[in-house]
């Protein structure tokens, strides 16, 4: 029945042409274009169609005991050809859910699942079928929030393509590539479609992306692959949710801080919060960095990683023009300390390695999640301040020592978090600071490389005056080529290496927290 | 009757002097090395609820919310609501302009922080009563822009039983 009612609509269904200079770049049609183009439609026309599947069944968020029966709609965006059937015989299309934030306000409620066209369409010229459920069944949950009922009506939705995709009379028929599924979200939406993961009966969900997600439920992700954005400016989800849950998911997973961004900028058009970047800016991040993602998620291409760690950066029309700041982690990686061993020894790292400091004003390891301090990460790590008009000599510094001749060379990066403390007196307000990281081998070589080399660390974000945005300093990953230490000391042998060592020499003084020293992938 | 010369008094006072002096210095000693006793950024802390906004930050054409009547009333009575698993009394708040984002709106009922919030739209909203709050006659309600708006219970005549989960 809803087959056949799709099948109908399919043959109304608005086909959209896109324009496609990059279709040049498409080898042998794969649907896939080549990574610095993402932002950029792809080389397929799409069509979208309404979907009615009647009501389903969700648990009560007062009692799981109980069972709510809600309306299930929503919109799928695919690849089209002109006939309104999706393009390439038999080829199958990888399968996006997504869930949208909510907003439920009148005239809007029924209609927050139109909200992300401007995304799903992108994904759809992409070669990929990209579902957006409607969600405002469950919007009257002012609290409880109901995220859990948001995962369920995405795993119905997942059912509902299942159920077209092996329909004969359905134009889905044997088009939806049911092994490659990824769920994608926005604020209540974004805890949702991390909740229908963590939930998840078994279904291959390769990857989990949100925006600005909320964390009422705080859950911890693991298995799939996890991207998230999260606007400095964003005046709704504005209490830093987005980074405690980035914090507990489990890598590979990557974070894109967005200077000036709003919360509702990464919808189509609701106006709810200002921006401090243009709505257009947000679409175009938020374009360029899923597909980016999901291409790597759902074809295994290696060659996009460094655009999703920000090695290198993903061109974008407004590239440059808004500062972003990136989060890290790759699975594969030796921790070398991540602040997190009890109880709490600033002498020893993960690793069991001594650690010294020197002439260090103020050194300690401590609970990141302090929101009257500005901090808003669910992890631990270390602060370290410098005042060299306090202390003298001018020399401090900060040394991990690493087991016996450790061996660096299979892993090309140094990675580290690190943040300013936003308002306190050793940073200048506006300026970035930096540090000297020196890694020094058996040998008693020495190669150092200042952070300023890869940008610095940023003075936080400082929210528009008269606006109520909690101040947050937020950590930004860095990392570092081996091959520059390299660069700098080509002597330095990576394979026996002795010690980290960060010296407090490029600032006259400082208060930065850091966290999560890795050799990583 | 124990009595105390002004030689045993004088030397009681020089010992609470030297003890205070003494964890005056300690004190000092603490907060003058290299480790962090004192510091705010030290203890940790949980995380807070949303800040409160200020209104002026947000769309001008985001409603303002409006309060008409409120009234104590069984869950049952209320079109909509049993059947989302509410039992007991709860609060029914009618007006206009009440709307919610990934937050909200957040009503208080004798300053007390309602658990259950359904908005069953932009005129009406239904809460628990919580249990801290029975007998308070006022409550605000609060959109996510901040804007709020107080309200006085009518009929506040049977709070017996707390909004409770079926």
């Amino acid at each position: 029945m809803i087959a056949r009612s799709l099948r109908r609509l399919a043959l109304l269904a608005i086909v959209v042409p896109v324009f496609c200079p990059a279709l040049g770049a498409v080898p042998g049609g794969a649907g896939i274009l080549t990574p610095f183009r993402w932002h950029l439609p792809g080389p397929h026309a799409t069509a979208e169609v309404d979907f009615d599947n009647g009501r389903v069944d969700v648990t009560s968020p007062f009692n799981p005991g109980l069972t709510l029966s809600v309306g299930h709609k929503g919109v799928i965006h695919y690849p089209a050809e002109l006939d309104g059937d999706p393009p390439g015989a038999g080829q199958a299309f990888p399968l996006v859910i997504f869930a949208h934030g909510r907003y439920q306000v009148e005239p809007q409620i029924g209609r927050n699942h139109l909200q992300a066209s401007y995304l799903l369409r992108h994904l759809a010229s992409h070669g990929i079928i990209a579902a957006s459920v409607n969600l405002d069944v469950v919007g009257q949950f002012a609290s409880p929030a109901a995220i859990p009922q948001r995962g369920e009506l995405v795993h119905h939705t997942i059912d509902l393509m299942e159920a077209l995709a092996g329909d004969p009379d359905s134009i889905f028929f044997g088009r939806v590539d049911l092994e490659r599924i990824a769920l994608l979200g926005h604020s209540r939406g974004g805890e949702g479609v991390v909740a229908a993961a963590v939930n998840n009966p078994g279904r291959p969900i390769l990857a989990v992306a949100t925006i600005a997600p909320t964390d009422f439920e705080g859950y911890s992700l693991s298995g799939p692959l996890y991207y998230g954005l999260y606007g400095s400016q964003d005046g709704d989800v504005n209490n830093g949710w987005p980074i405690l849950l980035y914090d507990r998911v489990t890598p590979l997973k990557g974070f894109l801080f967005i200077y000036g961004a709003s919360h509702f900028h990464f919808t189509d058009s609701i106006a709810f919060d200002p921006a401090g970047i243009p709505r257009k800016a947000h679409h175009v991040i938020a374009r360029a960095l899923f597909m980016t993602f999901l291409h790597f998620a759902f074809e295994g291409d290696e060659k996009v990683l460094p655009f999703l760690a920000f090695d290198l950066p993903i061109p974008h029309p407004g590239r440059g023009l808004y500062p972003v700041y990136p989060l890290f982690e790759h699975p594969d990686r030796v921790v070398v300390d991540d602040f997190e061993d009890q109880p709490v020894d600033p002498n020893m790292n993960t690793l069991g390695g001594q650690v010294i400091s020197e002439d260090v004003l103020f050194l300690s390891e401590m609970a990141l999640n302090q929101p009257s301090n500005t901090l808003y990460h669910d992890t631990h790590g270390l602060r370290l301040v410098w005042d060299y008009a306090r202390t003298e000599p001018k020399g401090a510094l900060y040394e991990s020592f690493l087991p016996l001749g450790t061996d660096a060379s299979s892993h090309p990066y140094l990675s580290l978090r690190v943040c300013q403390r936003m308002d306190a007196s050793e940073n200048s307000e506006g300026e970035d600071q930096d540090l000297t990281v020196a890694l020094e081998d058996k040998g008693g070589r020495i190669a150092t490389v200042f952070l300023s080399e890869l940008g610095g660390v940023p003075y936080p974000f400082i929210p528009p005056r008269f606006s109520r945005i909690p101040r947050k300093s937020v950590l930004r990953t860095f990392r570092i080529p081996l091959r520059l230490f390299h660069a700098h000391e080509p002597d330095l042998d990576l394979t026996a290496l002795e010690s980290i060592r960060l010296q407090l020499d490029r600032t006259v003084s400082g208060r930065i927290f850091l966290d999560s020293i890795e050799f990583t992938r | 009757m124990k009595t105390h010369t002004p030689m045993k008094m004088a030397g009681k006072v020089w010992m609470s002097v030297g003890l205070a002096l003494a964890a005056f210095l300690v004190l000092a000693l603490m907060l003058t090395t290299s480790t962090d006793a004192g510091d705010p950024e030290q203890g940790g802390e949980a995380l807070e609820v949303l800040t409160v906004r200020e209104p002026s930050e947000y769309s001008e054409a985001l409603p303002r919310p409006e309060i008409e009547r409120a009234v104590i009333q069984l869950a049952s009575e209320v079109d909509g609501v049993a059947e989302l698993g509410l039992e007991g009394e709860v609060l029914l708040i009618e007006g206009k302009g009440f709307y919610g984002t990934a937050v909200g709106p957040f009503v208080r009922i004798g300053g007390v922080e309602a658990e259950i919030v359904l908005l069953l739209s932009g005129s009406r909203i239904v809460t628990t009563i919580p249990s801290t709050a029975r007998g308070a006659t006022e409550f605000v309600v609060i959109n996510p822009d901040g804007r709020r708006v107080e309200g006085a219970i009518e009929s506040a005549t049977s709070q017996s039983g707390e909004g409770r989960r079926r």
